[in-house]
This record gives structure tokens, sequence and C-alpha cells, in this order.
């Protein structure tokens, strides 16, 4: 790229870019450095807090309890991010490979739920989940079609349905913050797809390749990059979700983002929920510095050729 | 001779929607030779080379590989390999797995396989590259790459989708000849496609030249430029100067140009009638005004150099014989002492009867 006359010009560059590193400044750097504080002080009464440097916050994180909420936060969010990406996927496949006219329409469907709150979206999910749920009577409606047809046929039936109890279980919180996530995992997903020389899948068919091999050995290698950006997007806010465990979870299934929210809010112990964040923050860049190491790996493996970016 | 057909195209057709980008194409191709099918874009030449490689469905018609109905065929069940346009060399894979690609699908054993790649690679002449990727190959060396992959598997019919339209001028005359030499190694049917005439004529022991949709001639090299049988491919292939030709009074199968006097239909120069008479620049001569001409027989006309533009090998004129019409004339420039005449100049312009080629509509 050419460079123009302004972008060597370093007052402008400067003017242009100052507004942006005071916002980042005063409205990132200076409250992250204010939590970190928190995170090594005591309480003093009510609202004082001293910074004593101590380490009590953090050593009380892991206690088997809060260690068992980081490990099933853990949990929730890779199944969330897993079912993201199973399904997201073949969408974004679909998306990418629709004929133009209807791709837009398409795309702007996947986007629509961003234009709906967000907590009007979890709520719905309720209706949907809970045992006189939309859910349950589609179940229903299956099963019982599934009954007469056997008693027709003299099998026998399938007896009573049964409800799913899935609101407010861990299942349910896992669906609903991947419910959530879901064009998080598609765009990046569609992204990479869109870009994809579609020759490559004809040269693969042409070389006697079938489908899955086709997909496997081509297409989804040259998507990785696609699929990174998609987990990444979906797994670091996951694991710090709540509201969606507060709505859709029951007594257990309390997150790490539950926990630390409470701390702040109601438990009024800002130094022990500041810690229990840095924690969080500190498990998402091991999740990002692991990626960059795999990606590096493949860079030297490759001769310093291909890497998914 | 009569050849053998390894493939037949019957009455193939390939709609898109309300476009029609192959109309009712019947042709042979025959075992081991070096086909190119050539016509500007958007004439369905791709698609039919699509269509033959079984990555199109017709919307009617046959393909027959060697008297079998091959169009319900997937391409990875076809004995055909093709070359793509982007070449589609896999990003993620260096040189010798892409060329592998194929025969390890194939489950070839792995000393065959090893014996099989490495025959390719010097084919190709790709020796020392294998571990590279493609990111790390010049255009020239990709295409061998693709090549070679689709070369390894041992094809009856080798597919080329414009296969050096990526390529810099002089890479791609180099490739030409790379491109014949192969198929003369390898023994393999090629089918290229390309818009470009003299890659075309170059290259090829026929060419069918193709405009919406259908073939308009499927010729060799030779008679496709010295005996065009309609005006778009008289257009198409090479330069022409094409006036427009009326019946002469009398009959007798002489017509009247403006500009180039009455002419008599020679035989074997295209139909009749007649609305048409076309000669290549090349073979139109200039000599100085009233000079005679050196070739008993030949014709003449007096005209007026408009425009002169020189291309080093040849000097292209442009003449004016009549009110509004004009001639293209290409000299050799056979000499370095060559002198051109200088716009304005009068001049004659001379050539064979037998030279001048007479188009229907």
């Amino acid at each position: 790229m050419q460079t123009e006359p302004w972008q060597s010009n370093k007052v402008v560059f400067a003017a242009l870019g100052l507004p942006a590193l005071l916002w980042l400044g005063v409205f990132f750097v200076l409250p992250l450095g204010f939590i970190f504080g928190l995170s090594f002080s005591d309480k003093s009464g009510i609202i004082g807090h001293d910074l004593t440097w101590t380490g009590g916050n953090y050593l009380r994180a892991f206690e088997p309890l809060y260690l068992g909420i980081f490990g099933k936060s853990l949990l929730v969010a890779l199944a969330a991010t897993a079912a993201c990406l199973l399904v997201g996927y073949p969408v974004a496949l679909a998306v990418a490979f629709a004929p133009p006219k209807i791709k837009m329409p398409l795309l702007l469907a996947i986007t629509l739920p961003f234009w709906i709150n967000i907590l009007i979206r979890t709520y719905a999910l309720i209706a949907v989940f809970r045992t006189r749920g939309f859910l349950n009577f589609t179940l229903e409606w299956f099963w019982n079609a599934g009954d007469s047809l056997l008693r027709a046929v003299g099998l026998g039936g399938l007896g009573d349905f049964a409800p799913l109890e899935l609101l407010y279980t861990n299942t349910a919180v896992a669906l609903g913050v991947a419910y959530v996530f879901l064009p998080f995992m598609i765009l990046p997903l569609y992204a990479s797809m869109e870009r994809f020389d579609r020759s490559y899948l004809e040269a693969s068919l042409d070389l006697g390749a079938g489908h899955w091999r086709t997909f496997f050995k081509v297409l989804l290698p040259l998507t990785m990059p696609g699929v990174i950006s998609g987990v990444m997007i979906v797994f670091v806010p996951a694991l710090g979700a709540f509201f969606i465990a507060d709505m859709l979870g029951g007594a257990d299934s309390q997150l790490i983002g539950n926990v630390i929210e409470r701390q702040f809010l109601g438990a009024n112990n800002w130094p022990f929920g500041a810690a229990l964040s840095f924690l969080l923050m500190y498990l998402t860049f091991a999740a990002i510095v692991l990626r960059r190491l795999f990606a590096a790996r493949a860079e030297r493996a490759d001769g310093g050729g291909y890497a998914p970016a | 001779m009569t050849r053998r057909a390894l493939i037949e195209v019957r009455g193939i057709s390939k709609h898109f929607g309300r476009e029609k980008a192959v109309n009712d194409v019947s042709l042979d191709i025959y075992d081991k030779e070096f086909l190119v099918l050539l016509g500007p874009s958007g004439c369905g030449k791709t698609t039919l080379l699509r269509l033959i490689g079984g990555f199109e469905n017709p919307t009617e018609g046959v393909i027959r590989m060697d008297g079998r109905d091959i169009a319900a065929l997937p391409p990875n069940k076809r004995p055909v390999n093709m070359v793509f346009q982007s070449y589609a060399v896999f990003p993620h894979m260096n040189v010798r797995d892409n060329i592998a690609y194929g025969l390890r699908i194939d489950r070839v054993a792995a000393p065959e396989l090893k014996r099989r790649v490495d025959e390719a690679v010097s084919l190709v002449q790709l020796d020392g590259l294998e571990t590279r990727f493609s990111h790390q190959l010049s255009g020239g060396q990709r295409q061998r790459v693709a090549l070679a992959r689709a070369l390894v598997k041992r094809p009856r019919l080798l597919l080329l989708d414009e296969p050096l339209s990526a390529l810099d001028a002089k890479l791609r005359e180099t490739m030409q000849n790379e491109l014949v030499k192969l198929h003369n190694t390898v023994g393999i049917t090629f089918v290229v496609v390309t818009h470009d005439q003299d890659e075309a004529l170059s290259m090829a022991e026929r060419v069918a030249v193709m405009e919406s949709g259908g073939i308009r001639q499927l010729d060799t090299p030779r008679n496709l430029y010295e005996a065009p049988s309609s005006r778009f491919v008289a257009d198409f292939v090479g330069r022409m100067n094409i006036l427009p030709a009326r019946p002469a009074p009398g009959g007798d199968g002489r017509y009247a140009v403006d500009g180039l006097g009455e002419i008599a239909a020679a035989s074997g120069s295209g139909a009749a009638p007649a609305s048409f008479a076309a000669i290549r620049p090349e073979k139109l001569r200039i000599a100085a005004p009233g000079a005679a001409p050196s070739d008993a027989g030949a014709h003449s006309a007096e005209a007026a150099v408009e425009n002169v533009s020189y291309y080093g090998g040849q000097t292209v004129l442009s003449v004016c014989v009549a009110v509004g019409v004009n001639l293209t004339v290409a000299t050799p420039n056979s000499s370095r002492n060559a002198v051109a005449p200088s716009v304005g100049e009068r001049v004659t312009v001379w050539w064979r009867g037998e030279d001048v080629i007479l188009l229907g509509e």
C-alpha cells in the first residue's frame, strides 16, 4: 500500500489517533488497573478497600468450591462452543455456497437476532425449554404420532410421553449460550468460506476424492482460520457469561460469571470478585497463547508457509 | 484417414436458467489428439469442457467415452483429469503431497506411489521443488504442479481450462511449446480451452471455434485460417479485411466488391451465394503507384495511405481504396532498411485472386 502524505505527518497522525487512545486509556486501562489493584486489596469496612498486596483473594479462588465452578464454566463454554461449531459450520457453508440472490437474505436472517435485546431472546428460550414449553410440545407430538403408528401396525405403543426436564439445568445453560453466540460463530466461518476458491473442491473431486475426503482433506483445513476465529469469539465470552445461567440455569448452574457478579453486587466483596475476574482473564489469555503456539508450530511444519491466521 | 473417437459428444446442451451456455453441440474427440476449444468469452467453451469433465450435468444430450455413456458419472469416477484456470494447487500441501493426492485416493502402494510421483515431478521439471508450498512457487511452476497432479493419475483425457492465461507473454510462449512436447511424450488426449487464437493455432491439431454456445467450425489450424467457413470465424481468427460483396451483373459466379472490383469465386473458397469477400492483411502487397504487379494475373487497386503502424517485425498500413473502403495491409519488414510508405502517399495495392475468400452471411 502506498503511504499517503497524511500518514507520514506525525502531527496529523497523532491528532487522529488521540481520541481512540484517550478512550482506551480512560475507559479500559485505568479501570483495569483499578480492578487489578483491588484484587490485591483487603476489605476495610463496608465500602472501603486497602491495597495490602495480599494474595488471599487469589488463594481463596483455589478453594474446591470455586475450582469446581471454574471447571463447570469451562465445560459449559466448551460444550456451547462445540454446539455452535457443529451447527454453524454447515449453515455458513450453505450461505457461502448459496446463489447470490438469496445470500443477502440468509445473512440478514443470521444477523437478525442482533436487533432484538439479548435478555428478551433469553427469556423466549424459557418458553421453549420449560416442561410445558414448545420443545416438549413438539417432542410430544412426534412421540404420540410414533405411538399411534406403532399401535396401528400392532407393535405395541411407546407408553406415555415423559416431558424433558430441561429448564434450570446445565444443559439449558449450554444450549442458551450456544443460541446467543451462534451468529458469532457463523460470521467468521462464512467469511473464510466466502474467500474460498471453489476450484479446490473441484480439483479434489477431479483427482478421485469423494465428498467426505474432500471435506476433511481440503475444505476443513483451508477454512481452519475461520474455525479458529469463530471458536475464540464464542469461547471467550461464553466463559464469562452470567445472565444466561441466571435465567436458564438452576441452583446447580452457577458459572464463574455469576460468582463474580455476586461478589461485586450482592456479597459486596470487590477484592475477591476482582481476583476471580483476573483469573478468568488469565484463562482466556492462556487460550489465546495456546492458539498462537499451535499456529506457530503449524508454520514451522510448513517451512514458514501457510498458517491459519 | 478416419481416427478412432475417444469421446463422442452428441447433441449436448447446458442451460443456466434461460441462458443456453452450450446449445446442441456434437463433436468427436480423437484418441491422443490435441484439440483446442477457441472462442470469445461467454461462448460456452469452458462449459463444454466442464461437461466433459463431469462438473456440469448436461441439460440434454450424451457424452460417450469408448462408446460408454459417461454423462451421469461424477468427476471422481471419470478417467478424465482437469487443469483448472486458477491451477487450484492445494495451499496447505507441498508440491509432492499435491501430486500424490490423487494416488493416495487410489490406494497406490508406497513404493509405486513414490516412483510415479518422482516420474511426474521430473516430467514437468519440478525437480528440487518437491517440498515447496504453492505460495513459494511462480505462476509457471504452479501450473506445472497442476499438470503433474493431473498426469500422475494417467487419465485417458486431460482437460485444460485457459492454462496459460495467468502467465506473462514470454512464459506463455515457452509453455505453449512445452505443452505440445508434453502431449507428444505422454500420449494422452489433450483438450485445451483458450480465447487466445495464436495459442490455439500454434498448439492444436484441430481447433473448434465456438460462438454463443455452438461450434462454428472444427478444423485444422491451417484450414481455419486459410479457409474459414463463416464471417464469424474469418473475423475471430487472425486479422481479416471483410468487405460486402454483391453478385455482379451477368452472373456466372462473379461478385462486385467496392474497392476490389469484380472478383470470381475461386474454387473451394466458401459459400455461394456469398455476402462478403475477405482477404488477409499479409496477402495484400504494396507497390509504387502505377507499377505493374510482379505476379501475372494479379489484381490491383490504386490507394492512398491513411495510417501507418510500426510493429517491429511488420508494418501495418491502413489504405483507402475507395470512398469509405479501407484495407489493412501487413508488410513484413524483411530488411533493416525496409521503408514503409508514409501517410498520404499514393500506392498500388495488389493481390492474387485465389487469396480472396467469399463468405456467406
